[in-house]
């Protein structure tokens, strides 16, 4: 060859080329058309030649691909062939077959992505197995919070060498932020060590982690806050006023927290500014109120740790306090998810048992949809059973058609996912709102779901393929050319019929457990919505009362009071330390006169104003309310009924109580029906009502008129700008406040709702199918009873009465299930409806309405069939 | 035993009459300038797969060079099975042009 050097060949084409291996590696394709195309380049040009290449490879590419199919593959694409002639040809079982498969499919695939969204909370955190979260656990109560002391950080850390680094973290609450003249409502303003950013794995943006927050009164905004107050320019150096009082700078920006996490914070301050702001709290062994996260060094033992902090305790706090309260350490991957008894300013919507719960229905849901696929399958097995027979005569061995019949399954499994995925991403907007979440489309094509599709489609494909297709292969070409295949049942024993009966039960079990159990949710929410509260909710407005210092609270209170009791839509203004729902902030240890400090209980304690109780219109049982006109009210105390029963105070009124280590007694001038303050998830505690003008000013409550509610509260929007034109209006109405409640238990019931109305349609569907084939079958006892004289609704009857049985079956198989696990979901609520038989009775007759109304069609269909037209090919 | 197909036969025949120098390249030659056929190498590879499947035909390796992009060049010679096959497919054409002599003769070129 002329000794130039050879142009390369186009190198995109090439590259195709090295992919086809075999024609690239076995038969040098490179290196032939390497050398072709320098021939041609040199003859005609290299455009030409860059031509012909790509033309050779192109062609090239489906000549290797049919390649492999026609040697290795013969077998599989006849196989797809013959099933997809088979699909067409009963249109309507393939329908079923596919629909129900997909629906399955889709639970799953839902599901699975919000489990593993749930379990990969909190994944970011640096060394996360090694972090634990700090808890203080009641022993009298089980229950435990999150709040401690912050001294009690320094003194651990000098005291216990083990740990490897503790942050505190205060969450300082709603709170009010300046920059400049505008004020905006904040509350997710946290107090925290440069430490943090140790343990919290977020790209700093702008800043230095380990110094911005050092020095007292800095702080380090997230991009939002960046973006809200400062848009466009670098905050650092600008100023921020906190509640009026504070001034502090901005020292950095870190990106904002991601949504899969416990802590949710829009700022972050140095937790050296407490020491100036309030220098007590930070000393104080008794004021609870910071969060203590935890980095332990490899491989040490929470345990130990934790009998070491029960000896630190009784050393600095007393060997009573530390019968009365245990410390525990809470590793960071259980937050999420097991914190329900945990009371916490960070908690978490997240529950491990819905986690369970969900998993278990997808796992069910999709079982039920095999259960379809093999019970159509096997059922019609007997149409094929010529086409196994001749095939088996042919040389075909059984292993044979069982492959191929795995084949097709896998084909129908297949397009059943495909159907899933697309279903999948459609159903993503309103799932996203059900659970509160916000999963994007992108996920679909993210191979960590694209892997367990594929395994669901391997376990679909087998689990449903196996069983029919063990049996069409097991038919003997004897046994079905020559004589017949027994008739009515599908070519064999009668335990057959009595397992795809058995499992069209459980199918109808599932569904009616799912019935009930969203019967149940929706009496119970109900109930919760409907309860008495022990006072009047309706038309009541909470106005957040900015605490920046008890003396002027009062004032601004007092003003306020005077002024929106004059305008015409105010019913009536008063104040409390504590409104429902919002829970009951401080405890104290109170004694009975008779009784030694040592027999002192913990007693919740609210502040109230004198006019509090007529406000919110609560009911005294026994005694009075606070009056104005008695001077000793102001020593005076009010007690719920569960505050009496603790004490165990048989005449209330004459009873005095008093403070655990002080020598001043109270008496008792009234009794007042218990008022639910927390959820009815948790009983009502026992509290002690006072008065003291200083701390009842916390929270404005007001009753308004029905009658132009927005106008009224507009006028309370002035007349607050008014007054406090530093602090903007924060209200929130009753009926708000408990919506946002129970909003777990709302969207659980919400996605129990669509997941029965899922399983009730995928049990349907197997019920139709079978049910379909079954009476096609008997169309010829039909046609002869018909001949004899039977009337239509007695063959209604007949057909129907086989499915009727199997449906009170499942309902016989549900309840026992239904009645367990609803038994351990009450549970966790204090208050709760009972559970009735009516649910039960309903669910069943509901579960029979339903297989009536799915068969009854076919089953009125059938029975008007021409006899004549039946009995005719014989 | 299936039959050559006729492009089996077709290289088969180039193959042999290219004795050692019976490549790739050398082969679409040959056929493009004795059949006027112009094969696609796809066409060409995958025949001569079925083929050497058959243990028609042989492969070995040659050395590389240069212009042909680094990668070896691939000889082939057809084996004895091959060539008893081919002419057993020749016997068969003249078994059938005999019954009728004048059809080739009358076509137009």
């Amino acid at each position: 060859m002329t000794p130039h050097p050879s142009p390369p060949p186009p190198a995109a084409a090439r590259k195709i080329l090295s992919c086809l291996k075999r024609y690239s590696e076995e038969y040098a394709g490179l290196g032939d058309l390497a050398e072709e195309y320098r021939q041609i380049a040199l003859q005609r040009g290299k455009r030409r030649a860059a031509l012909w290449y790509w033309g050779q490879v192109l062609f090239a590419v489906p000549s290797c691909l049919s390649f492999h199919l026609s040697s290795g593959g013969t077998m599989f694409g006849n196989t797809i062939k013959i099933a997809l002639r088979n699909m067409q040809r009963h249109k309507f079982f393939a329908g079923v077959n596919i629909a129900g498969l997909s629906i399955g499919m889709t639970c799953c695939l839902l599901i699975f992505i919000y489990v593993r969204d749930e379990l990969r909370h909190d994944d970011f955190f640096l060394h996360g197995d090694r972090i634990y979260r700090v808890l203080a656990e009641s022993r009298e109560s089980g229950r435990s919070g999150t709040e401690l002391p912050a001294v009690m950080l320094d003194q651990m850390l000098t005291d216990i060498p083990e740990i490897e680094l503790g942050v505190r973290l205060y969450d300082y609450g709603d709170c009010v932020i300046g920059n400049g003249d505008s004020r905006f409502v904040e509350n997710r303003f946290e107090f925290t060590a440069p430490e943090f950013f140790e343990i919290y794995s977020i790209p700093t943006a702008i800043g230095d982690p380990g110094k911005s927050l050092a020095a007292p009164f800095s702080v380090v905004l997230t991009r939002k806050s960046a973006d809200k107050y400062f848009p466009g320019i670098n905050p650092v150096g600008q100023v921020l006023s906190l509640d009026n009082s504070h001034d502090f700078t901005v020292t950095g920006i870190v990106e904002n927290p991601p949504l899969h996490s416990h802590l949710r914070f829009d700022f972050l301050a140095s937790i050296s500014s407490l020491r100036k702001m309030a220098p007590r709290i930070m000393e104080d062994w008794n004021y609870w109120f910071t969060n203590m996260y935890l980095r332990l060094p490899p491989g040490s033992n929470p345990r130990n740790l934790e009998a070491r902090m029960e000896d630190f305790i009784i050393r600095h706090r007393g060997r009573e306090f530390a019968g009365k309260v245990r410390h525990r350490l809470q590793p960071l991957q259980d937050i999420h998810l097991r914190s329900g008894n945990i009371d916490s300013d960070f908690s978490s919507s997240g529950d491990i048992a819905y986690v369970y719960g969900f998993s278990a229905i997808a796992v069910f849901v999709l079982l039920i949809a095999c259960i379809n696929f093999i019970n159509l399958a096997t059922a019609r097995s007997s149409l094929r059973a010529r086409e196994v027979g001749i095939r088996k005569v042919s040389g075909a061995h059984r292993s044979h058609i069982l492959l191929r019949f795995m084949g097709e399954s896998l084909i129908t499994t297949g397009a059943a996912l495909g159907l899933a995925l697309v279903l999948t991403g459609l159903m993503l907007p309103v799932f996203n709102r059900l659970a509160g979440k916000s999963f994007r489309l992108d996920l679909l094509t993210d191979p960590a779901l694209l892997m367990p599709a594929g395994l669901i489609l391997l376990f679909v494909t087998i689990l449903a393929g196996l069983y029919p297709g063990t049996r069409l292969s097991g038919y003997q070409p004897v046994q079905v050319l020559g004589g017949r295949i027994p008739a009515g049942r599908s070519g064999g024993k009668p335990g057959s019929t009595l397992f795809r009966k058995a499992l069209v039960v459980f199918q109808f079990a599932v569904s009616i457990f799912l019935i009930s159990a969203t019967l149940l949710l929706t009496r119970q929410m109900t109930y919760m919505q409907r309860k008495d509260m022990g006072f009047q909710r309706e038309r009541l407005v909470v106005i957040r009362n900015p605490a920046d210092d008890n003396s002027r609270m009062l004032l601004r209170y007092k003003r306020f009071k005077a002024a929106a009791a004059q305008l015409a839509g105010v019913e009536g203004v008063s104040a409390a330390s504590d409104v429902p729902p919002g829970g009951i902030g401080t405890a104290l240890m109170f004694r009975k006169e008779e009784d030694s400090p040592q027999q002192a209980l913990q007693l919740e304690t609210v502040w109230v104003d004198t006019d509090y109780f007529d406000l919110i219109g609560a009911d005294f049982l026994s005694g009075r309310n606070f009056s104005r006109g008695f001077e000793t009210d102001r020593a005076a105390i009010v007690l719920n009924e569960a505050a009496v029963f603790a004490l165990a105070l048989e005449d209330p009124c004459s009873s005095r109580i008093a403070l655990i280590n002080s020598p001043d007694l109270h008496g008792v001038i009234g009794v007042v029906r218990d008022i639910h303050h927390e959820s009815l998830r948790r009983q009502v505690k026992p509290v002690v009502f006072r008065l003291d003008p200083f701390r009842h000013a916390q929270n404005l409550v007001i009753r308004i008129k029905a009658q132009a509610m927005t106008d009224s509260m507009r006028r309370l929007e002035d007349l607050w700008a008014d007054m406090a034109p530093e602090w903007p209006f924060q209200y929130e109405f009753m009926s708000q406040k408990y919506e946002r409640l129970y909003r777990k238990e709302s969207r659980m019931k919400g996605i129990v709702r669509i997941f029965t109305g899922l399983a009730i349609f995928i049990a349907c569907l197997g019920l139709l199918g079978l049910a379909s084939f079954s009476i096609a079958r008997r169309s010829r006892e039909i046609g002869v009873r018909k001949v004899l004289g039977a009337s239509g609704l007695s063959i209604v009857r007949l057909l129907s009465w086989e499915s009727v049985t199997l449906v009170f079956a499942a309902n016989l198989l549900a309840w026992p299930a239904t009645a367990y696990v609803s038994f351990l979901w009450l549970r966790n609520f204090a208050y709760r409806v009972g559970l009735d038989v009516w649910i039960f009775l309903i669910s069943g007759g509901i579960s029979i309405g339903i297989a009536l109304l799915t068969i009854g069609f076919q089953a009125v269909r059938a029975s008007r069939a021409n006899p004549a037209r039946i009995l005719r090919c014989e | 035993m299936r039959d050559l197909t006729v492009l089996e036969q077709i290289i088969l025949a180039a193959i042999i009459s290219l004795e050692d120098d019976a490549y790739g390249v050398s082969i679409r030659r040959k056929v493009k300038k004795e059949t006027g056929k112009s094969l696609m190498y796809g066409t060409l590879y995958k025949a001569l797969d079925q083929l050497s499947r058959k243990a028609y035909v042989l492969k070995a390796g040659g050395t590389s060079t240069a212009d042909r992009d680094g990668s070896r060049k691939i000889y082939y010679t057809v084996s004895p099975k091959g060539k008893s096959a081919l002419s057993a497919a020749i016997r068969l054409h003249k078994a059938i042009w005999k019954i009728i002599p004048n059809l080739a003769d009358d076509s137009k070129p």
